[in-house]
């Protein structure tokens, strides 16, 4: 295993980033996106760093990165949920794949990542498999309802309000704000990733109640809808206890297990598999 | 690093506007590879070179985008500045659960090596915040560095390790509901050898290295410069750091307490940025400019006259 940290030109600033590479040639390659939090590219408690290395040891490279002012990269920091950064993720992922010679890759997110795991997902056909890691909430995949109401609340502007409030607020953004029980609905790029092939895995911390949404909507999803062969669409669960920000020790060690394991299974099982499959892309 | 590294051509940019060049290194810590950061000025080089060390458990993340703004801006006054990830953090080979306090500081010596062999630095200088500035402090005291900035120094270890197991009874409490206390988390320490921590495996070996850690105490030979900075709301000073300043000052050369305050002082060493209506922002940049331009303006009055000269001419 290998790590090579390198600094990738993206508009007039520098993305910091490191690969990690097994021994043997590469079947696969994984890009792990964290939340923009201020989360540097190893992530929390180093999740992607110890992933990173899990995988290289099942013959899978990896790379990680630091958004925009966050880390060793360069630039002005910046954090909207409207506007993930799947410009700098295909930026890292494009030149990393030629530089490997791969032409496949699964990605990872949480929180922001996640949704920029679907918009590099819609955007390439590259992109073979999603494992979105949802410990808590289920908002960063899901669709902004309405501008102006408590509906489109976040849950951590929630945790700020007073008790009763906070409560309230809660149940309005979990059912809707007339106590009816609103359908899930995902952002665009899920369906648009799940249609062209990709399969995707949501590891899943949440209530039992936010669960039932997440199964109701894999459901509809398209390719799921269908039911032929085994579903390309699986939802996992974390311990539900205690997740707040991957804590317990449990609850990483689950994250790190489930990722690893999640693209073990999606990606190519050999480094000749993956090169018949780019000959046959090429070919078509 | 072979030849055949593929990312080779990759492992540096320069910045024009800045003035400076960073490069990534992969050099041996402690007994294994990590991954650190050298910054130069891409004009002519200062002599005092300089570490940045960072905190320990959570706190290194918090920190770091300060760390970085203060590795580049000093680059770009002319102080070549390496920061790295000591073993047990970030890109290091070691897992989390080997972080430890002496191991800090022997990284950070491990690391002023390394700056003085790759930049010809002839003199170094430690920087750190928090607990990341009592590693500085004991790694200058160990090496004869030249000079030393510290940010809101972690005096008493003790005080530390018990402000963390209060941190970490008050997470079990939020998240969980479960009610334990500080005592309890210090019975299972003993018990198991190790307590998550805020969901940082703290061992009951580094508590114990860090109980003992009374950083007045272990300042007896330093002989450079150093400027401590208290981070404060009230701009009251604290008795403690104008000890350890007095300590500095009689055991070594220049030795000045300055106090940043700010609304937010308390904050310092936690998370910064905070979200609203579906959007993060830095709720400490005010902070972290007073600090670093306090500490260049520092670093530039403690230059020999000769240097400021070479680099009016450069």
């Amino acid at each position: 295993m290998r790590d090579h940290p390198l600094f990738v030109p993206f508009r007039g600033d520098h993305l910091a980033a490191v690969v990690t590479t097994p021994e043997q040639t590469a079947r696969g390659l994984v890009v792990f996106l964290q939340g923009a939090g201020g989360a540097t590219r190893t992530h929390r408690y180093r999740l992607w760093t110890r992933a990173a290395r899990r995988l290289a040891g099942d013959g899978i490279a990896s790379v990680r990165m630091d958004y925009r002012g966050i880390g060793d990269s360069t630039g002005a920091y910046a954090f909207e949920m409207e506007a993930p950064p799947v410009e700098e993720a295909l930026t890292v992922v494009t030149l990393v794949l030629d530089r490997l010679g791969l032409d496949g890759f699964g990605v990872v997110g949480n929180c922001i990542g996640a949704r920029t795991a679907f918009g590099l997902a819609a955007r390439t056909e590259s992109c073979r498999s999603v494992a979105c890691i949802l410990p808590m909430a289920l908002g960063p995949v899901l669709e902004r309802r309405g501008e102006n109401g408590v509906a489109s609340l976040g849950a951590s502007t929630a945790k700020l309000l007073p008790g009763r409030v906070a409560h309230w607020a809660s149940r309005v953004r979990r059912l809707g704000p007339f106590g009816g029980r609103p359908d899930l609905r995902f952002i665009p790029e899920v369906s648009i990733a799940v249609r062209g092939g990709t399969k995707v895995l949501f590891l899943h911390g949440g209530t039992e109640e936010s669960r039932q949404r997440l199964v109701a909507g894999a459901k509809a999803l398209p390719a799921v809808a269908l039911g032929e062969g085994a579903s390309p669409v699986q939802i996992w669960r974390m311990p539900a206890e205690g997740t707040s920000g991957f804590r317990p020790l449990e609850t990483q060690r689950v994250v790190v297990d489930s990722v690893t394991e999640w693209m073990d299974r999606t990606l190519p099982v050999s480094a000749a598999d993956a090169r018949s499959t780019r000959r046959s892309a090429g070919a078509a | 690093m072979t030849t055949d590294d593929p990312f080779g051509p990759l492992r540096s940019y320069e910045d024009s506007r800045l003035g400076i060049r960073e490069m990534f290194l992969v050099p041996l810590v402690s007994g294994a590879e990590t991954v650190a950061v050298l910054s130069v000025p891409l004009e002519q080089m200062l002599p005092c070179g300089w570490i940045i060390c960072h905190s320990f458990g959570m706190e290194q993340l918090y920190l770091q985008p300060l760390e970085v703004e203060v590795a580049r801006r000093l680059a770009s006054a002319g102080f070549p500045v390496l920061r790295f990830h000591a073993q047990g953090y970030g890109d290091s080979a070691l897992p989390t659960d080997r972080a430890s306090f002496r191991s800090q500081v022997e990284g950070a010596i491990q690391a002023a090596n390394l700056l003085m062999e790759s930049t010809g630095a002839s003199e170094i200088g430690f920087l750190g915040a928090r607990l990341g500035a009592t590693v500085a402090a004991l790694a200058a005291e160990r090496i004869d560095a030249s000079s030393l900035v510290l940010w809101e120094p972690v005096m008493e270890g003790r005080r530390y390790v018990e402000a963390l197991l209060r941190s970490g009874a008050v997470t079990e409490l939020a998240s969980r509901g479960r009610e334990q206390g500080e005592s309890d988390l210090a019975q299972q320490l003993h018990q198991t050898g190790i307590v998550d921590v805020d969901g940082f495996p703290l061992r009951r070996a580094v508590v114990e290295e860090m109980s003992g850690i009374d950083l007045h105490q272990e300042i007896s030979r330093f002989s450079g410069s150093s400027l401590v900075v208290q981070v404060s709301r009230s701009g009251i000073e604290r008795a403690d750091l104008r000890r350890l300043t007095g300590r500095l000052a009689s055991v070594g050369g220049r030795a000045s307490l300055q106090i940043v305050t700010d609304p937010l002082a308390r904050m310092f060493g936690l998370q910064r940025y905070h979200s609203s209506s579906g959007r993060k922002a830095d709720t400490q940049g005010d902070l972290s400019e007073a600090l670093i331009s306090r500490t260049l303006a520092w670093c530039l009055e403690g230059l020999e006259p000769d240097s400021i000269r070479r680099q009016e001419g450069a």
